[in-house]
């Protein structure tokens, strides 16, 4: 094989690929950098996770994974074409919910079927069927007609929850969408999550994920490589394969082979979590 | 939860209409003693004698038919603003060359109160249904394209962003996000442009119309009939108050979701 065919198949073989990633913000003469230097490649069917410091860019690699940020520096493949923008392909779920404030439940987890391509080649039937089903597998079945300043905070996260996965889309980007749920709610959902992403199935038949979140066991037990990023600018500091078995399960939870993975991420980013803590 | 509430909500409305009503009783006692105390009785007529003035022009079928008139001349000329300023407002909200573009003619023309365009109307329009329409379209116009302009630029960028990682088309996101976004503001400066509209109808029937409140209002001052005179004015309160109330519950049909969230 040539170096050109290598290339090439490497290409193939990543679903997003982002090389030598940058992003600042404000004026050019004095810039934040959110995000410096991040290479990465996200295979197809891969459940990844992100953890590091609050701050560290994590939002911001969301964002620009969604097209709703361009890079300052480097490039951004779906497919190996580049990333212009948001498509909805990619859903996102995003930290802050963005639920519509004049959307009951129903209809902010209906509203990328009725409004957008999702829905498209649904019978009207079909649509609600699918809206009926999300509601009862986050629990919100009986709340369908309230409205977001009507729930808690645990309660909208599970819409936002809902409405991506009413969606159905081919990569899912989630910014710790489990954060503001009780131990148990959440526990039960990442258990849902694996199952909707297609753990039980074939690795060519799963959904691509993107999964950020706070917490390191939570991160270890969904994925299949754990990416940790260290703040001030925020860059790769270590990615983690995950070899634990699946499906995974409660037993996972309890294995020595599970902790030492939490064990090990921890030591990486403890020095920067108790710096980012203390100033 | 809401039957619930129900017979709190009655002693609520209850209590309320008592103060009300307390309210009402002081100010009627002082008007009629300060009509009292008043020799001239054509210029301070008492409240016995409008509420007699109010009968009468009731009965007769007067009174209805101005009021008609005013309030037929308020739903035209506030309903075309708003056809006009609703559009133009939602543009110059969502794109910088649109507001740019019509910034200065705009805030050149808005200081101007509408009844200052009396004059020149009178000699476009002469006496008749159009000028009072165009003074009150004048006067409505305003609130509703800076209300909606306001409303449409103040959108949530995250509702906007979450509808566009859902692949919505512009359009689509126009009207499906911006627009439910910016309708609370917009019924607010509806609220402002009716309440607007509704005080230069007075002044423009005044001069410009054969018809309506103001033109009987002139009319009666003519005859020196004061009491009918305040009877009028008394009606264009009320009327002023009733159709707030109605456009107050409108907004709550119409967006109920920014009802409970602004009065919590
Ligand atoms: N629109 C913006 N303008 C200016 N600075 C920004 C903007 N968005 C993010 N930043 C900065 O970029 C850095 C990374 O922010 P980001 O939201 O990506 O962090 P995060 O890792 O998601 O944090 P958290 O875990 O608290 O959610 C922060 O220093 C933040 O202040
Ligand atoms: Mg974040």
């Amino acid at each position: 094989m040539t170096d050109a065919e290598m290339t090439d198949a490497k290409m193939t073989d990543a679903k997003i690929r982002l090389s030598g990633i940058g992003k600042s913000f404000g004026a050019p003469a004095a810039p934040v950098v959110a995000v410096q230097d991040l290479s990465l490649d996200i295979r197809p069917g891969e459940f990844l996770t992100i953890v590091g410091p609050s701050g560290c860019g994590k939002t911001t690699v969301l964002n620009m994974l969604a097209g709703l940020e361009t890079p300052t520096t480097g490039t951004m493949t779906l497919d190996g074409r580049p990333i212009r923008g948001p498509g909805a392909e990619r859903g996102v779920m995003f930290q802050d919910y963005a639920l519509f404030p004049w959307k009951t439940v129903r209809g902010n987890i209906g509203f990328g079927l009725v409004h957008g391509p999702a829905g498209a080649g649904l019978s009207a039937a079909e649509r609600e069927e699918r809206v009926r089903r999300v509601i009862e597998l986050v629990g919100l079945t009986g709340s369908e007609e309230k409205y977001p300043h009507q729930l808690s905070g645990g309660m909208r996260q599970r819409v936002a929850l809902a409405r991506l996965m009413a969606n159905e889309p081919q990569i899912l980007l989630m910014d710790e969408p489990l954060a503001a749920l009780d131990a148990q709610t959440r526990i039960i959902l990442q258990d849902e999550l694996l199952r909707i992403w297609g753990q039980d199935k074939p690795a060519a038949e799963r959904r691509t994920v993107v999964y950020i979140t706070h917490s390191i066991d939570e991160a270890v037990f969904l994925a299949d490589r754990v990416v940790v990023l260290s703040s001030h600018p925020g860059r790769l500091k270590r990615i983690v394969e995950i070899d634990l078995p699946r499906p995974r399960d409660d037993a996972t939870r309890l294995s020595k082979a599970f902790a030492d993975l939490c064990q090990s991420i921890w030591q990486s980013i403890r020095e920067e979590a108790y710096r980012a803590t203390m100033t | 939860m809401i039957r619930a509430g129900a017979p709190w909500e009655l002693i609520r409305w209850f209590g309320g209409m008592l103060i009300y009503c307390r309210t009402m009783a002081v100010f009627l006692l002082a008007w009629y003693l300060a009509a009292e105390a008043v020799p001239n009785k054509l210029l301070l007529p008492s409240p016995l004698a409008v509420a007699q003035a109010l009968r009468e022009s009731w009965l007769d079928g007067e009174l209805t038919a101005n009021a008609g008139i005013s309030l037929l001349r308020l739903l035209v000329s506030v309903a075309a603003a708003a056809v006009l300023a609703i559009p133009i407002g939602l543009a110059m909200g969502r794109s910088r060359m649109i507001s740019d573009l019509l910034e200065w003619p705009v805030e050149l023309l808005r200081p101007i109160a509408g009844i200052a365009w009396i004059p020149l109307a009178l000699f476009i329009f002469g006496i008749g249904q159009r000028l009072p329409i165009f003074i009150m379209f004048y006067t409505a116009f305003f609130p509703l394209l800076l209300g909606t302009a306001a409303g449409a630029q103040s959108v949530d960028r995250r509702l906007i962003a979450a509808a566009r990682t859902m692949g919505l088309s512009r359009g689509t996101i126009m009207r499906r996000v911006v627009v439910p976004a910016a309708l609370p503001s917009v019924l607010v400066s509806l609220r402002l442009a009716v309440a607007a509209s509704w005080t230069a109808v007075v002044a423009a029937e005044l001069v410009g119309a054969p018809s309506g409140l103001g033109y009987a209002i002139e009319y009666y001052r003519s005859m020196l009939a004061t009491p009918t005179v305040m009877a009028f004015i008394v009606v264009i309160g009320l009327l002023g108050f009733l159709t707030d109330r109605a456009l107050r519950w409108l907004g709550d049909a119409l967006a109920p979701w920014a009802r409970t969230e602004g009065r919590q």
